[in-house]
């Protein structure tokens, strides 16, 4: 039986197979598809090898420049057949590397057809590939008078040909629910429904848009859709070693936030990402911009880098993808092999580099990460089959872009600000360098001020120490001169406290002695700090005085001037930095006599404890303890004095030093100044790479900028179109051109065209002004259309199943981020700070920021996203949108949708007090799902709170029955979760606060919770 | 062939499983080829669950997506999931080492290693491997990343041979029970790759070089090529050791839609997948009420949409949500097979008991009807199979862990009359060196490894392709990863080239072509 059931559908289609083989071939469903699969990508509407066009029958029976390729009284002497079936590679169709030979089913079939006679249907001569609409500049036509909006109008006119009409609005309250989630993510507060409902003006609506448009919360969420086709990526590293994206990308996120929340204009936005360092070398708020190209950063293969780079920049911008065109001339499209790369040579020259902030010296940590030309002069090769391996070294390209697209390419190399050619010597890193000079004088001053006390309190001390002495021994001669004669233990008493006393005061005077040297240590210390600022600052002088000379050079020629006081100036520098070397000279000298010093005092002290135990070994000769006493002495002894030479030499070469820099000071002025150290750090080019530290190049080669500008230029037919249809498709859940990244010739003419093309002009003479489009589209009827009609019989659903005519609205479900920060934002508890370094993933279930500011990089990502299709990092140009399992087990299961159902019970139960649950259930409804509960709804939930609070009732009470009887309490399904807030605060929820909690948690696992309805 | 060091206790393991090998394979041969038949033959319990499945899958072959999955940008069409040539089988179960299996201390023995010892490649008779052709389908992740052919001196095979079975096939004896099963593989000795790093991991599933960025595996195409074979469960389930984190390990079913992509499960009833429990304790009587009264309020709302079926797709995910809540524990209580199976799958030992439950959970799924199951073995970024340096203290070790399970799942799958319906793939993303690197080591080697195939379709008991006499190149026969993708297809009843998705063109390679020599 099992088998039976394969046999009956498999064995069908061999039997209708064996009666084919008797009826005539059908061109179209069996020839065509091998021609145009096999064939055509150089026998058809792109290009005409020989001359010859296979698309159709009739091109293909006209035959090329050798004449005719069939023969349909032998097949087999056909050209067509003996070049597809050649054994010579080099007459063989296709040729090797362009696809494998033809199957001889694929061959067969071709004969017979030509045995039948060619026999085929007449079909149109696809047009040149040029005339591709997409290829066209966006023209406005005028709006149809069907309507008051011109969306509306432009809609209403296909509807009408189509007999299909517009659905009724929705209900407001869900109206200003879809709005505040498509323009800012966030759901309405009650309160702001409650404002809405009650404002009557007719400026109601567009009053919320606006409102809404301005939040700083619609730039986050137009950020993260910007963000999945701009392939944002946080960085991603193994260990230590950063292999993908760079550090402190989250500085471009902040960018894009900004941007969409000022309204910049989307051809601005384009050109700051693609050569903001070229707009704006000096500005570093553009400069993070870049961030879009330094995210394609890959570690092991500069190659791959800029091939991830050519294709999602043209994929993003321009909708046209061209990784066909690395390997050989675009099948579909009229793209070349050689249009890629010179599109390369556009990228050739770019690297990465993370400026510094004044205050943060390790760029790993902070910095703003950017792109810069450094490689100005690399040329860019065609690789032959895209082998990296294979470059045709005959003839460099020069950067260009396809033909096709028209428009002005113009370069122009940009001279580039000292700071960005010259980190380090932006002013304030300048600022940084003075300041750090100036504080480390005022620490080596409060240093000296300090040695300077310790002295005079060394100095007290010693003189004390003296009197000290002096005293004793006077005591001591007292008593020895006494007349009266004194007692044993007396004398020895004074003997001891004299002896003592004296060996206190030798002590302080040395700690004196050290105290002076320390003193004139740091004196020297503090001299050689002055003298290092002095010189610092002289130097700073001459480097800005040699780069205003070099500056005004490039320009104006000499200025003798200038260059006078340059030379005033260098003196300066050579002159300070020799008084520099002497005093550092000295503090070396000081400090190495200081050392000697120290070695002595140890040694001596070493010295005499040495010869002390030594004779106390002789005196016991026996005692183990002081044997070994005496050994471990004479090894610090023998130590101690290594040290004393070891110092002494280094005093010595202190010495030689000082009298080199003593010498220096007195030679002739020069103005031959030691210029600051200046840091050129850049990323890696591939693993093994040692990254280049050769200063920046001084100008860019411009070619970035005239791409960013080519682009933006209103004459590029595709740039405004893409934007338009990113922006349409996140509105109304379909885009208008189906493939949002590729316009080309496998893209159709798109049934709302004229629509397409007159938001594009739109969007271009509003200044690329894309709250405009946002507000235009979202104050349409079509936009307030109802999403699913009540009736499932409706004749429209026949009629257009798809929705293309868009006699519906779309419903759509809510992205990953969405859900997390609803949840949040319902609960009260959304944290509307702004910006920052990406949050730590494992912060986020109990995080309150919004998702779209914690890490996202590949394999570190918050699991919860990734069950509800979270983008990927490689390429998301489109979200997909699935209803999988996965998603209700983590609505179900998370601790972050048991948490929040929490929260926003306990929210609702401050806010509201102490209310009849059927309060409670229509305000629970309106927090989460935007609306009022039917009376269905009312009702049936009403019900089951109080049937769930008299259950939880219940339970309370044989739980504290059981918690009673610790045996019971051990039971297995004890709650070990996390404490609800009532828990927290000590005491168990009540039933009533359970079962709403419970009721909460239902809501949000609502089907229209989750969707944009 | 005996290497003189073999321990003695592998030779009776070897008779052991052999006899069980045999067994079955008589009692396949008394009941012809009819699996309903072995299916009534054998013991009755766990066969009903089977019938039961595989009756289901008839009911669902050809059938629309399903209901629980919808899908945005590519609408797979019902045609696409009817299968195109006869089906052979209907479920996969794919092992993968991960870093590097030497194959030539595995499935591939190569006398001449030892012959050559100490010899560059330029030394000894076999100079001419230098020279070939080949040596070219290295596409280098890492630059310079392996050993200097030209320096490495050949390292001496490090185990002895048997052969296992009727068909006598030569394996190492490190692999003294799926030596066993020899009469059930068909090894492949001849296959390449192009990533010589572990990237290959990921090639060997997708197709396509790392380099080339992330495709869907072969795992997301065969469910997205056929339809769901249970209600219950997910139909792309991976275990193991995931790859390093590129592309989503080894369970990316990318453009396909992340409905086909693999769900990772560990062997843990206590937490299978993520969220699968709940993160408090939920009474079951509070979960049954919050349950029905999400069904009554979804229903409420599909009385006023009646039109949308988002909706009804929402409410059926629920409800095999909740059903794989207990489905999938209960998969993993592997209390309820007898003492003698979990012998088998050596759940008696800590040596085997990690990868013995994971093949043991694969059967029990492909009871259950799920489509493809996806084992990874070896630890670490790499892989533990990447014996740099002491390769025979390396693969003696992994060996143990595996080889008895494995065996054990064969023996297991065709007693239950499940191996017919089954195809076991044994793959690891390439061979090692011939040449040592370091003292007793061998490094990565793209150009010529082993894997094989057993189950439905497969003609057991065959040795197809060969490496040269040092296993350095694929000689005959050769095969690139994707011909096992293509068979592994073609015995499912799919043609991977109809399989096409709208706008996203497939190269020829990444179809691969069937391997006809090992088909049954």
């Amino acid at each position: 039986m099992l088998r039976g059931v394969y046999i009956g559908f498999l064995t069908l289609p061999i039997l209708c197979g064996n009666v084919n083989a008797e009826e005539a071939i059908d061109y179209i469903r069996e020839i065509k598809p091998i021609l145009m699969r096999r064939c055509a990508s150089c026998h058809g509407a792109v290009r005409q090898q020989a001359n010859l066009r296979l698309d159709t029958a009739e091109l293909l029976k006209k035959g090329g420049e050798s004449g005719s390729v069939v023969s349909i009284d032998s097949p087999d002497q056909s050209l067509l057949i003996s070049r597809i079936t050649a054994v010579d590679d080099s007459l063989r169709m296709p040729p090797p590397g362009e696809g494998t030979p033809l199957s001889g089913e694929e061959i067969d079939l071709l004969k017979r057809w030509m045995k039948e006679g060619t026999v085929a249907p007449h079909e149109d001569v696809p047009s040149d590939p040029r005339h591709h609409w997409a290829f066209q500049v966006p023209v406005r036509k005028e709006v149809p008078s069907l309507a008051q909006h011109p969306i509306d109008a432009f809609l209403e006119v296909l509807r009408k040909e189509q007999g299909l009409t517009a659905s009724p609005p929705i209900s407001p309250d869900l109206w200003l629910r879809r709005l505040s989630l498509d323009l800012t993510g966030l759901p309405p507060a009650r309160s702001e429904l409650k404002a809405f409902r009650a404002d009557h003006s007719s400026e109601a609506t567009s009053a919320v848009i606006d409102r809404l448009l301005n939040s700083p919360h619609y730039g986050e969420r137009w950020a993260r859709h910007w963000m999945d086709i701009w392939r944002y990526s946080d960085w991603y590293g193994l260990g230590e070693e950063l292999r993908f994206s760079h550090y402190h990308i989250w500085r471009w996120r902040d960018w894009i936030i900004e941007s969409l929340n000022d309204d910049m204009g989307y051809d601005q936005m384009v050109i700051a990402m693609l050569a903001g360092d070229e707009v704006a070398p000096d500005d570093p708020d553009t400069l993070r911009a870049t961030g879009f190209l330094a995210r394609n950063w890959d570690i092991f293969s500069r190659n791959k880098w800029l091939d991830m780079t050519i294709e999602h920049t043209s994929r993003a911008f321009l909708g046209v993808t061209m990784q066909c065109a690395r390997c050989h001339d675009h099948k579909f499209d009229p793209v070349s092999q050689e249009d890629y790369y010179r599109l390369r040579a556009v990228f050739e020259p770019f690297q990465i580099r993370i400026d510094r902030f004044a205050g943060q010296l390790d760029r790993n940590k902070d910095g703003v990460v950017r792109i810069f030309d450094d490689l100005t002069e690399a040329p860019t090769w065609l690789y032959v089959r895209g082998e990296e391996t294979q470059p045709d070294q005959t003839r460099p390209l020069s950067p260009g872009v396809p033909a096709v697209l028209g428009g002005d390419f113009q370069i122009h190399t940009v001279a580039l600000p000292l700071g960005a050619q010259v980190p380090d010597k932006r002013p304030e890193i300048i600022q940084e360098v003075r300041d750090q000079a100036r504080n480390a004088l005022a620490t080596a001053h409060d240093a000296m001020l300090k040695a300077r006390q310790l002295l005079l309190a060394a100095q007290e001390s010693e003189k004390a120490a003296v009197m000290a002495a002096d005293n004793a021994q006077r005591i001591l001669n007292d008593l020895q001169q006494s007349t009266s004669a004194p007692s044993a233990e007396a004398l020895t008493n004074a003997k001891s406290s004299a002896a003592a006393a004296a060996e206190r005061s030798a002590k302080a005077a040395i700690a004196a002695a050290a105290a002076l040297r320390d003193l004139l240590r740091s004196e020297a210390a503090r001299t050689a700090a002055e003298s290092r600022q002095t010189s610092i600052l002289a130097v700073l002088e001459a480097e800005k005085l040699q780069d205003d000379c070099d500056a005004s050079t490039d320009t104006a020629g000499e200025d003798s001037d200038a260059s006078t006081t340059l030379q005033t100036a260098a003196f300066a520098a050579s002159h300070a930095q020799r008084q520099q070397a002497v005093a550092e000279a000295k503090l070396a000298e000081l400090t190495a006599a200081q050392d000697v010093a120290n070695a002595t005092t140890l040694l001596d002290g070493f010295t005499a404890a040495h010869a002390a135990a030594a004779a106390a070994e002789v005196a016991k000769p026996a005692d183990e303890t002081l044997k070994t006493r005496t050994v471990s002495l004479q090894a610090a002894l023998t130590e101690a004095a290594g040290k004393l030479t070891e110092s002494r030499s280094k005093l010595q070469l202190a010495r030689t030093e000082l009298s080199r820099a003593e010498a220096a000071a007195t030679e002739p002025p020069s103005t031959k100044y030691t210029p600051r150290p200046l840091e050129f750090h850049r990323a890696k080019m591939t693993y093994r790479d040692t990254p280049s530290t050769a200063p920046f190049p001084k100008v860019s080669t411009g070619r970035r900028l005239a791409l960013a500008r080519w682009m933006a230029d209103r004459r590029n037919p595709l740039t405004a179109r893409v934007a338009v249809n990113h922006i349409w498709a996140r509105h109304f859940g379909e885009p208008l051109v189906n493939n949002v990244f590729d316009f080309g010739l496998r893209s159709p003419r798109p049934v709302h065209q004229d629509l397409l093309d007159w938001l594009a002009v739109e969007l271009i003479e509003s200044g690329w002004s894309m709250k405009h489009l946002h507000r235009l589209i979202v104050s349409s009827d079509a936009y307030r259309m109802q999403s699913s009609p009540p009736n499932v019989l409706d004749s429209r659903i026949a009629a257009d199943p798809d929705n293309i005519y868009y006699w519906r609205m779309n419903s759509r479900r809510m992205e990953a981020e969405i859900i997390r920060d609803s949840l949040l934002h319902a609960a009260g508890r959304l944290d509307k700070t702004q910006f920052g370094p990406d949050l730590p993933v494992a912060t986020a279930e109990n995080g309150s920021r919004r998702t779209i500011y914690y890490r996202y990089a590949r394999g570190d990502r918050m699991l919860f996203l990734t069950m509800f299709d979270a983008p990927s990092v490689e390429e998301c140009y489109r979200r997909p949108e699935t209803i999988v399992p996965q998603q209700a087990l983590a609505l179900v299961n998370s601790q972050m949708a048991i948490d929040r159902a929490d929260d926003i019970a306990a929210a609702l139960t401050t806010e509201l007090g102490d209310v009849p649950d059927a309060v409670f259930v229509t305000a629970a409804f309106e927090q989460l799902l935007g609306r009022e509960p039917g009376q269905e709804e009312r009702h049936q939930v009403v019900q089951w709170l109080q049937r769930v609070t008299s259950e939880q009732h219940d339970e309370t009470i044989e739980l504290a029955r059981q918690t009673k009887a610790p045996e019971v309490a051990k039971a297995e399904d004890q709650p070990k979760a996390t404490a609800t807030p009532q828990e927290e605060s000590g005491r168990p929820p009540s039933a009533q606060m359970t079962a709403r909690s419970a009721f909460i948690h239902v809501l949000i696992n609502h089907n229209d919770f989750v969707t944009i309805r | 062939m005996n290497h003189p060091e073999t321990p003695d206790s592998s030779q009776v393991h070897n008779a052991g499983s052999l006899r069980r090998c045999e067994e079955t394979a008589e009692l396949r041969l008394a009941q012809g080829d009819s699996r309903r038949a072995v299916l009534s033959k054998v013991s009755s319990g766990l066969t009903g669950i089977a019938l039961h499945s595989l009756l289901r899958e008839e009911q669902g072959r050809g059938s629309e997506a399903g209901p629980t999955s919808s899908s945005e940008g590519n609408s797979s069409s019902s045609a696409a999931r009817r299968p195109s040539v006869r089906p052979r089988a209907s479920q996969v179960i794919w092992l993968m080492m991960r870093g590097g299996v030497s194959h030539m201390e595995s499935f591939d023995p190569k006398p001449e290693l030892t012959r050559h010892a100490g010899k560059t490649l330029s030394e000894s008779p076999h100079r001419s491997i230098l020279d070939s052709p080949f040596l070219r389908n290295v596409r280098e992740q890492v630059a310079n990343n392996v050993i200097d052919k030209t320096q490495a001196k050949i390292y001496p095979l490090q185990v002895g041979f048997q052969r296992g079975g009727y068909s006598g096939i030569e394996i190492s004896d490190w692999w003294p029970h799926v030596r066993g099963c020899a009469d059930e593989l068909a090894v492949i000795r001849s296959m390449w790759t192009s990533d010589n790093n572990h990237g290959a991991q990921l090639e060997f599933l997708t197709g396509r070089h790392l380099l080339d960025g992330c495709h869907p595996t072969i795992g997301a195409w065969v469910n997205y090529g056929l339809g769901r074979l249970s209600d219950n469960l997910p139909q792309f389930v991976s275990m193991g050791p995931q790859l390093d984190s590129q592309c989503f390990g080894g369970t990316d079913s990318n453009y396909l839609g992340p409905e086909h992509a693999g769900v990772v499960l560990q062997i843990d009833p206590e937490n299978p997948l993520p969220f699968a429990k709940s993160a408090r304790s939920v009474s079951p009587r509070l979960a049954r009420a919050r349950a029905d009264l999400l069904g009554q309020l979804n229903q409420i709302t599909a009385t006023e949409y009646p039109a949308d079926r988002n909706l009804i797709a929402r409410m059926k995910s629920y409800e095999l949500a909740f059903r794989m809540q207990t489905a999938i524990p209960e998969l993993l209580q592997f209390s309820s097979e007898t003492a003698e199976t979990q012998q088998l799958y050596g759940l008696d030992s800590d040596v085997t008991r990690p990868f013995g439950q994971q093949v043991l959970a694969a059967r029990r799924m492909v009871e259950r009807g799920v489509r493809f199951v996806q084992i990874f073995h070896g630890e670490g970024a790499a892989g533990a199979w990447d014996a740099h340096s002491a390769l025979k203290s390396n693969h003696t070790s992994l060996c143990a862990q595996v080889d008895k399970p494995i065996a054990g799942l064969l023996t297991d799958l065709r007693r239950r009359g499940l191996l017919d319906e089954t195809i076991v793939v044994w793959s690891t993303e390439f061979g090692r060196t011939p040449c040592a690197q370091g003292a007793d080591g061998r490094d990565h080697h793209n150009y010529g490894f082993s894997v094989w195939m057993a189950g439905g379709g497969i003609r057991g008991g065959t040795v197809h392709g060969a490496t040269d006499e040092l296993g350095f190149h694929a000689v005959e026969h050769r095969h690139y990863v994707t011909d096992v993708h293509a068979t592994v297809m073609h015995l499912l009843g799919l043609n991977s080239h109809e399989l096409e998705v709208p706008g996203r063109k497939r190269l020829d390679i990444e179809h691969g072509q069937t391997i006809r020599e090992i088909l049954a």
